[in-house]
């Protein structure tokens, strides 16, 4: 770790290069594209040739690495970064501090042998980082955090007081997660899915590049697995309260271990989290092995979810998570300012970061008295058809299914009755779900764009849906709406939102107004 | 025809409001190349479709095909064409002190808003058929998710470069909600 006397002064410091070790790491990412091609080649071994060609490859790149390092120029100026690179083609990016969204570091294992980091410079809206820095040194990547967070701001600071105040201590986090909290994020989050599905995804596509060799090979004890469960299954087939006992182990033991991986997985990925506020500028820390840092200031943050799953509840925490324009996934800003918290701690960081928020809000208004009608519609659609295949194959006992109804109008009524918005000067809050429930809050000034939108079925029951659109909606989430609004409170609401939406926006000259 | 016909926006003064709250038309020119380009789309799609029923419902035969595909071809290009001018009847803007509006859809109706503070920037299209009849399509980029563009075509050349011009967002401004 650094200490904090080594931050860099004034940023007018004169062109600096990236960290002497920089060609290696750029030489790994290089390699890592070729990292699957290159192990199928290996496992098949096929030619002799193939081998001096990898060599060949392998120094070609080295000296593309070498030659990227000497190439590579960064700045800071008083008024942004200054990179130039480019062997061949030379590029000069101006970046200035306050188009920098987030500054995100990143190390591996490797990386903090070396005690370097790479670092990310996003800005809004851009698909690709604004500047990928790899890599600096750790103190200077610190540096250039300092400096965005400094110059970043509406409000510049005099050069010569820089040093004064980046010599100031880290301040108290306002969350860290212990090895309980580390236990439960990962029993309530998923992850062990997403890395089965990614084994899968790898073992198939290692299976399709290496036709032959491998196939049979990794194939055969899958077969060979199957068969014998199969033989198993097939002999006490007439038994079935052994094969229910059986498929119950089964599945119990695979929901088990994908539990276990989860909770593997938060460790890695979160051991010493931390989310401190630093004069308006959130900075996460995470991570086990693979170091991430993160930093984005707080007036950029667009819109705010809080999550609360069943398992969540029963664990009796909850998740908040925000949206940012730059960087719409983990990996590239922050996206949970909280992945694991109990509600007060939660409420806590909102009536904290976002005071408008006035959360937990007690104001909460309900949607059309009918929304359960149209909340069955789609689930009875479904049953209808699942029914009716099912009785295709079992004749009437496929009518079985539909034990379901009452679940579902269960579900429906639940879920109307949950759902709702509330709405003041500066934000709108909605809320929907009944097992799962989420929560949103978008601070008016930062909607995008309204919408009000009325299909056949709204039409029928007088209703409408708004949307709230922002930036950096991520895709999983969506943009905000409210469903199933009354037509007239629709109306309503949507002048009153483009009330406050333009009162809000410094709108200095007047707009050319229609002439009467 | 629309019994009460709203006036083409002159293009010398194109925010003269014509409706009763300032919502106007598109180019009546839009209309036309509406239901060309919708009478096209239905054609298109008929055929396919032509052929799937005819090989089903005659099941053999030469006399069915050369009758029905002629049939469904116009049938398709007539509901293209009357689908494409409803959509045109349907769309209604205005331009106001807050920003741009935009309703418009035949069964799933959208009134849209970008306000003037949040657009990002402008573009101006012009398509081969739209330049035929001297129109062109806006495009106002925000920095939002859904309506990241709000694409909307059928107005005359001079109105959307004259919205285009009232929209351009102004370059004193710092704080873009971002």
């Amino acid at each position: 770790m650094p200490t904090r006397s080594d931050t860099p002064g004034p940023p007018p410091g004169g062109p600096q290069r990236l960290h002497p070790f920089s060609w290696l790491f750029v030489l790994l990412q290089q390699l890592r594209a070729f990292a699957i091609p290159l192990v199928v080649l290996l496992v098949t071994g096929r030619g002799q040739s193939s081998e001096w060609l990898g060599l060949i490859g392998v120094a070609g790149l080295t000296a593309l690495s070498v030659a990227q390092y000497f190439t590579y120029r960064y700045e800071p100026t008083a008024e942004g970064i200054v990179i130039r690179h480019g062997i061949l083609q030379r590029t000069r990016r101006d970046i200035p501090y306050e188009r920098i969204h987030t500054v995100n570091l990143h190390q591996t294992v490797l990386h903090r042998l070396f005690g370097v980091a790479e670092v990310r410079l996003e800005s809004a809206g851009s698909r690709e980082p604004e500047a990928v820095m790899r890599v600096l040194a750790m103190t200077e990547a610190r540096g250039l955090e300092e400096l965005v967070r400094l110059y970043g701001g509406a409000r510049r600071p005099p050069i010569d007081g820089i040093a004064d105040r980046a010599a100031a201590e880290e301040p108290a986090p306002l969350l860290t997660l212990g090895p309980g909290e580390l236990f439960r994020l990962g029993l309530i989050s998923n992850r062990g899915m997403a890395v089965v599905a990614a084994i899968v995804g790898l073992a198939s596509q290692v299976l399709m590049e290496s036709q032959d060799a491998a196939r049979d090979s990794v194939a055969a004890p899958l077969r060979a697995f199957y068969e014998l469960i199969h033989g198993f299954v097939a002999a006490r087939l007439d038994d079935t309260a052994a094969l229910a006992a059986g498929t119950l182990f089964v599945v119990g033991a695979a929901l088990a271990l994908v539990r276990l991986l989860s909770v593997v997985l938060a460790f890695v990925q979160y051991h010493g989290f931390v989310l401190r506020e630093h004069e308006r500028q959130l900075r996460v820390q995470r991570g086990l092995l693979t170091r991430v840092r993160h930093q984005l200031p707080r007036r950029r943050i667009q819109a705010w979810r809080i999550d609360e799953t069943l398992l969540h509840r029963w664990l009796g925490r909850q998740t908040l998570r925000v949206d940012s324009a730059a960087g719409a996934d983990d990996e590239r800003g922050i996206r949970e300012l909280a992945p694991v918290a109990p509600p007060a701690t939660v409420t806590e960081l909102l009536a904290r970061l976002l005071p408008d928020a006035r959360w937990p809000r007690t104001d909460w208004r309900p949607v059309h008295p009918r929304a359960w009608r149209r909340l069955l519609v789609r689930p009875f659609a479904m049953l209808l058809l699942l029914a009716s295949a099912v009785a295709w194959f079992e004749g009437l006992r496929g009518l079985v299914v539909f034990v379901a109804v009452p679940l579902l109008v269960l579900r429906a009524r639940r879920q109307g009755a949950f759902a709702g918005y509330a709405i003041d000067d500066r934000v709108v809050a909605v809320r929907s779900g009944w097992l799962t429930r989420r929560w949103g809050v978008v601070p008016i000034a930062k909607l995008q764009s309204i919408r009000v939108t009325q299909s056949p079925f709204d039409r029928r029951h007088c209703m409408a849906t708004l949307w709230l659109d922002t930036a950096g909606a991520p895709a999983a989430d969506g943009v905000l709406r409210i469903r199933f609004l009354p037509v007239d409170e629709a109306r309503q609401l949507y002048a009153r939102l483009v009330d406050h939406m333009t009162a809000s926006s410094p709108l200095a000259t007047a707009p050319p107004v229609p002439a009467e | 025809m629309d019994p009460t016909p709203v006036d083409a926006v002159s293009a010398a003064d194109p925010f003269v409001p014509t409706g009763d709250d300032g919502w106007q038309r598109l180019a009546p020119a839009a209309r036309t190349v509406r239901a060309i380009a919708g009478a096209v789309a239905g054609a298109v799609i008929a055929v396919p479709l032509a052929v799937v029923v005819v090989t089903i419902a005659a099941g053999g035969g030469l006399l069915w095909p050369l009758l029905a595909m002629p049939a469904a071809v116009v049938s398709g290009a007539l509901a293209g064409a009357w689908i494409g001018q409803a959509r045109w009847r349907r769309t209604r803007w205005r331009l106001d002190a807050v920003g741009l509006y935009v309703r418009r859809g035949l069964i799933w109706h959208t009134e849209v808003l970008v306000p003037r503070s949040r657009v990002q920037h402008l573009d101006v299209e012009r398509g081969p058929l739209e330049r035929q009849f001297g129109l062109a399509t806006l495009v106002v980029h925000t920095a939002g998710t859904q309506t990241s563009a709000l694409r909307q075509s059928g107005f005359d050349e001079a109105t959307a470069v004259a919205l285009r011009d009232a929209l351009i967002p102004d370059a004193a401004r710092h704080a873009d909600a971002l």
